[in-house]
């Protein structure tokens, strides 16, 4: 029951969030992202304001009300000198990495100053929204970047939660904060499961012959280089000799290109698909051409650090259809 | 950081709340102990290691807990004689001091930043004065410092200062708009008060001791009349009334105070009957730690919050709720011509009737005879007043001791006195004589500040006699007068100067003082009193003039829109102080001269700029511009091109040597465009 208001609850400061908040990479602070309300320390102040208010009466002391409104004075601007200070950051999120499953991918946050040429002070706390952990910057030690560790459990496309930020300069008494969606996600591959790499060759129709990929990295013929083709592939003695380029092909390349097949269906989805992060990871190692089947989707034989991407991501986003780039 | 965990050496935030803690300590002198203020400097010397990171290790918990244990037996130990107020100060120092060892949190921080806090208000009930009153905000100034530090700590220091200077500015018009306008309310209870030093006039006068009181120069009280100021002869300021007499002290009388007691218990007050003329008048009256307060006969509270505070009893004593621990601002009405009627003849003749059984005899025997030839009251007072006139009576302050026989010696031996030996050998006299009488202390005269201002100090003290001739009530007899009629035509100063006295006494060292020094010390006085009077005696009833005076009567409807008013006045401010200001400094000058220029250009050619490159625009303005004008907006866009695109190195002197020649081409070119049209 409880629970259930709480989700209730939550869906609806969500709903209410993203439309007072909408997400972006990049924000300024303003009006509508900011909230602030006195700390616990401030309320603090406030009661030792009282104290002195007490104090000041009963002594029938003027110096000490005169001190008392003194600080009420100065709690009242603190409400604008702090909303002011925060007002003046702009928050720019850095594209973020794909990692593997249990890793910890990290969100950069660029702390920048707003419009004009008058910056924040003070020390920025960040963390995930509704995550004790914070991380402090000090914007006046020239710092004006911040990373956030977002641990990632399982595989596949996830939108990072806002990101809270929150400031207690000048004096904290207010704390000024916001729950920014900075428009990120981040791409989860699985955890590579370490096993034999088995590509599979498409010899006929139907026919899945499966055999062990050897002597790829035999030394076959040296053919002229072609606009694209990777620079380690060129033979470097020879074009050091003043000779035209040329790129030296493997034994390998002349045969057909093996595909890693995830076998359907299969008992243990999440075991597959690792086992396969990892072959895909050996395979870029060695420098292979290889293609990718899961299901449906077919990704074309190709090498190199994009394909690798290409090809996890596809991991991390099945059974999802529809191929990143 | 956000773990609540400080850092230790280096951590400036902490070395300046151990500063100021020490700092506010030392300026408490007064009420607190001497190991007390001991500790707090060793907490200093701590936190100075601490910092320099001569040790590492803040002293562990069991240490500071054995600390805090004999601290608090201690403390509890020395209570008994401090008194509640005092103790409390003291515990609240050696807390302060123990948590400063400890700080290694931020809880621990803003706990100490809310101590210093209390620390400065609690300084301010032992001092007003207007340096006193500087150095707090100073150190307030410099409370705040160290919480700024605390949350930006690489913030460069003049910055951080610049901050705090900044907000305690703007603070301070709302302080004093909430000051005149937030309600001056009595005390809400009775705070304990300390036992500490008491100043001025003491209970007991004993007129054989030594005439310490008239010495000091200190300020006793300002007066501030409303209208009339009353001469000097007439200012009787009453301060108590002795009617204990054993021979050798006056006192205030026990029963006297019992039924004083009592009444204030079933709050029977005592109100006499008053003639019309009165004067009014507003005192501030410095420290005493006694309750006394000073008024001329017969002195009525004047506002409702001031007869709730102060107690007028029925020997015409005004006695304040609590003992005057700070200045205390109350306002008076004085009816001057009023008998003192006596509000139980039976009972005051019998108590101002008493006289010790033994010694004196000579008086005896003299008053006996006395009285034998004049057995009218007004008769014989005259008598005993002229014996004081022709007999060779002198007024000193420096009069031979007079332990035995008080009376004998004084009236026939060595004739030389000050006050209160005439009104105590007086009121002995017609004591004997069977004449109700007693004796007043208080002040006389005092000096002119102001047109309407009298500020009385401890010299001007001075002890007179009251008498019941009639069955009407009291009446003053002030043998003193007789004696010495300067003293009370001319105050304290001429008369010690007629008798050549006045050198012997420091006190009166800027007496007769001429040029800068006296303007200066009189200009000082005068900020004294102003400070005495508008800030530290600023009350409900000053308010209410300053209401009167703002809306002509005060009604809820005015009262609402004052309220209003203030409110807006205050939005106002924050309004002038936050909103953000479009000013042309956030633009770096350069670039301010050249967009004058295109503008000027723009208006004399009808060209738009858009957002033509600087030497396009140039080129398509030249061709509409006159000769001279062209010369000098070239020499503009020039400057402007080499300043934002080429000299990304030059110095800030041969900047500042370009703009001035920008600012003074964009003027030429002014005039030459205006030239031309």
């Amino acid at each position: 029951m409880l629970s259930n208001v709480k989700h209730i609850w939550d869906n609806r400061v969500n709903h209410w969030l993203s439309k007072r908040i909408p997400a972006s990479a990049k924000q300024k602070l303003n009006v509508r992202s900011i909230f602030i309300f006195p700390t616990w320390f401030g309320l603090g102040f406030l009661i030792t304001c009282a104290g002195l208010f007490i104090l000041g009466t009963n002594y029938q002391n003027n110096l000490m009300l005169l001190l008392f409104d003194f600080l009420l004075g100065l709690f009242l601007l603190n409400l604008f000198f702090s909303y002011l200070n925060f007002a003046r950051l702009q928050i720019k999120a850095q594209p973020i990495q794909a990692v593997f499953a249990q890793g910890h991918a990290s969100l950069t946050i660029h702390l920048l100053p707003n419009d004009d040429n008058r910056s924040a002070h003070g020390i920025i706390n960040a963390g995930w929204w509704k995550d004790n952990n914070v991380h402090s910057v000090d914007l006046d030690a020239k710092t004006t970047q911040l990373c956030l560790p977002y641990f990632t459990p399982a595989r596949g496309v996830h939108p990072l939660p806002r990101v809270t930020l929150f400031s207690e300069y000048p004096l904290g008494l207010y704390r000024c904060w916001t729950h920014l969606n900075l428009a990120q996600q981040v791409i989860v591959y699985p955890a590579p499961h370490t096993c034999a790499v088995k590509l599979q060759y498409k010899a006929g129709a139907g026919e899945r012959a499966s055999t062990e990929q050897e002597g790829h990295d035999d030394f076959y013929a040296l053919r002229p280089y072609q606009q694209g083709e990777p620079l380690h592939r060129v033979a470097w003695k020879s074009v050091a000799k003043g000779g035209d380029w040329v790129s030296k092909s493997f034994s390998h390349q002349q045969s057909e290109a093996g595909f890693l097949i995830l076998p359907l269906p299969c008992q243990d989805l999440e075991l597959e698909l690792s086992r396969l992060c990892y072959q895909i990871i050996k395979l870029t190692e060695k420098n292979l051409q290889f293609g990718l089947t899961l299901g449906d989707a077919v990704i074309e034989p190709g090498q190199g650090e994009q394909h690798k991407h290409r090809c996890l991501s596809a991991l991390a986003r099945y059974p999802a259809r529809e191929l990143p780039l | 950081m956000t773990a609540g965990r400080l850092p230790i050496a280096g951590h400036t935030a902490s070395l300046c709340i151990a500063v100021l803690i020490s700092v506010l300590s030392l300026s408490l002198l007064e009420p607190l102990m001497v190991w007390v203020i001991l500790l707090t400097l060793c907490t200093l010397f701590v936190r100075i290691s601490l910092y320099l990171g001569w040790y590492q290790n803040a002293p562990n918990q069991r240490t500071i807990n054995l600390l805090a244990v004999l601290s608090s037996l201690a403390l509890a130990w020395f209570s008994l004689n401090l008194g509640l107020l005092f103790s409390m100060i003291n515990l609240l120092v050696v807390a302060c001091s123990l948590k400063l060892i400890t700080l290694s949190k931020r809880r621990d921080f803003l706990q100490l930043f809310a101590c210093g806090l209390f620390l400065i208000g609690v300084g301010f009930i032992f001092q007003q004065g207007i340096l006193s009153a500087l150095f707090y905000f100073a150190t307030l100034l410099f409370l705040l410092f160290a919480l700024i530090s605390f949350y930006s700590p690489q913030l460069y220091w003049k910055k951080r200062t610049k901050v705090i200077s900044y907000q305690l500015l703007q603070a301070s018009p709302i302080a004093i708009i909430l000051f005149l306008l937030l309600p001056h309310l009595g005390p809400l209870w009775k705070m304990p008060t300390s036992q500490s030093t008491k100043t001025g006039l003491s209970e007991r006068v004993t007129p054989g001791d030594i005439a310490n009181l008239s010495q000091s120069d200190e300020l006793v009280f300002h007066a501030t009349f409303e209208g009339r100021v009353p001469v000097r002869s007439e200012r009787y300021w009453r301060a108590m009334t002795l009617e204990e007499f054993d021979g050798k002290t006056w006192q205030i009388s026990p029963h006297r105070e019992r039924f004083r007691q009592r009444n204030q218990r079933v709050n029977n007050r005592f109100l006499p009957a008053l003639l019309t003329s009165s004067y009014d008048y507003q005192i501030i009256a410095e420290a005493s730690g006694r309750p006394w307060l000073y008024a001329i006969d017969i002195a009525v509270p004047a506002t409702s919050t001031d007869k709730n505070q102060i107690w007028s009893s029925r020997d015409y004593q005004l006695i304040a709720n609590q003992p005057l621990m700070s200045k205390r601002a109350y306002n008076v009405r004085s009816f001057p011509l009023s008998p003192l009627p006596s509000p139980n003849l039976d009972l005051e003749r019998q108590l101002n009737l008493m006289v010790p059984k033994k010694g004196n005899e000579r008086t005896i025997s003299w008053v006996a005879d006395l009285r034998s030839t004049y057995p009218d009251n007004q008769q014989f007072i005259e008598a005993v007043l002229a014996y004081f006139g022709q007999q060779p009576f002198i007024y000193t302050l420096s009069p031979p001791p007079m332990r035995e026989n008080f009376a004998d010696t004084f009236l026939f031996d060595e004739r030389a006195g000050f006050c209160s030996h005439y009104a105590s050998a007086m009121a002995y006299v017609l004591r004997l004589a069977g004449i109700p009488a007693r004796m007043v202390t208080g002040y006389q005269g005092g000096e002119r500040l102001k047109d309407k201002v009298i500020s009385v100090y401890q010299y001007d003290a001075h002890a007179w006699v009251e008498a019941i001739v009639s069955d009407e009530g009291w009446t003053r007899f002030d043998p003193t007068a007789v004696v010495a009629p300067s003293r009370i035509n001319a105050g304290l100063r001429n008369t010690l100067d007629a008798t050549g006295e006045l050198a012997q006494y420091t006190l009166f060292s800027d007496f007769g003082k001429t040029g800068v020094v006296r303007e200066i010390s009189l200009m000082f006085a005068n900020l004294n009193y102003f400070w005495s009077r508008w800030v530290l005696g600023f009350d409900n009833r000053q308010q209410q003039n300053l209401f009167t005076l703002l809306l002509g009567n005060i009604t809820p409807l005015n009262m609402t829109l004052l309220i209003l008013g203030c409110l807006v006045a205050i939005s106002c401010l924050l309004a002038l102080y936050f909103i953000p200001r479009w000013s042309s400094k956030t633009i770096d000058p350069c670039t301010r001269y050249y967009l004058k220029a295109v503008s000027l250009v723009s208006s004399a050619t009808g060209i738009e700029r858009h957002n033509q490159p600087p030497l396009a625009f140039l080129a398509q303005a030249e061709k509409h511009l006159t000769a001279p004008a062209n010369l000098h907006f070239r020499v503009v866009t020039h400057c402007f091109v080499a300043q934002q695109y080429q000299a990304a190195a030059t110095k800030d002197k041969t900047r500042k040597r370009e703009h001035l020649k920008m600012r003074k081409e964009v003027n030429t070119l002014q005039r030459k465009l205006k030239n031309q049209w």
